[in-house]
């Protein structure tokens, strides 16, 4: 079990480079989060964040192709590592058993 | 003509070119001149433009941006000579800064606080800063011989209103 904790941010970069499945970079995951999350993210953002976690192992990358649109530039392409897996089962598992222990009167009330 | 309408504001990519880490400066750029693209199509040139220089801004992160101590254009650390300007500068804060930390100890005349300490070494190395880039970025010598001692002027009188308060007393004579 990887021992590294993610924040919320993080968890939520990790959980879309694993849906674009090899084809995540930047602006593609700015789109993701505003079109499955209706939240903003600046690039600043996240290039902070997708470096961190490659810092971490829990993401890796490699260049993608250059383009016209990017001015000739390369994408960069991340992928979720195994620790990145791990991290991120990690964080449902605990969430999931913060639900459970939830008492069905503290909703009630509400 | 046209053609120059449709690049990104120049001001904020030489910003960000400036700043930004040799080694993510090929992905970032390309994010954002692809960022841009997007917007001017959906939303024109104008906002395009906005965006561009908010992203730019927004980039502005320790984790992006270069080390200030190492050359801009090879990413070596700085040279021999710069780092003993750097140095020459730096240690002549500190003994400056110490004349009113020693005399503290001796008279109760001299009443400094952190933030004095701190203020005034942001003034002194700001002007060794300047100092030193007059000295090496302008040729002429009348211009030396007029900028530097208008830092110096600048750096005295800032330091004496500071203090003192010599404009309030300039008031309050008349």
């Amino acid at each position: 079990m990887s021992q590294k904790s993610i924040g919320e941010f993080e968890e939520i970069i990790l959980l879309i480079v694993a849906i674009l499945n090899g084809k995540a970079y930047s602006v593609n995951i700015i789109e993701e989060i505003a079109e499955r999350l209706d939240r903003k993210a600046s690039l600043g953002a996240v290039q902070t964040v997708l470096k961190r976690l490659e810092h971490k192992g829990l993401l890796n990358s490699d260049f993608g192709d250059a383009t016209k649109v990017r001015g000739g530039k390369r994408k960069r392409l991340y992928q979720i590592t195994t620790e990145g897996q791990q991290a991120l089962a990690k964080t449902r598992t605990q969430r999931n058993s913060l639900w459970e222990a939830i008492p069905n009167l503290s909703f009630k009330l509400i | 003509m046209k053609k120059q309408e449709h690049e990104p504001p120049r001001i904020a990519m030489t910003l960000f070119r400036w700043f930004c880490q040799p080694e993510f400066r090929e992905e970032i750029e390309g994010d954002l001149l692809e960022r841009y693209d997007k917007n001017a199509q959906q939303d024109g040139f104008k906002r395009a433009n906005r965006r561009f220089q908010k992203d730019v801004i927004l980039l502005f992160r320790p984790s992006i941006v270069r080390n200030p101590f190492r050359s801009q254009h090879t990413d070596q650390p700085l040279g021999r000579k710069q780092g003993k300007r750097f140095a020459i500068i730096m240690g002549l804060t500190t003994a400056i800064l110490l004349i009113p930390l020693v005399m503290m100890k001796f008279t109760k005349e001299v009443n400094w606080h952190a933030l004095d300490f701190l203020v005034a070494g942001a003034l002194l190395f700001g002007a060794g800063l300047s100092i030193d880039f007059v000295l090496r970025k302008i040729s002429s010598r009348p211009k030396k011989a007029l900028l530097v001692p208008a830092i110096l002027l600048t750096l005295i009188f800032v330091w004496a209103e500071l203090a003192i308060g010599i404009v309030e007393s300039l008031i309050a004579a008349n």
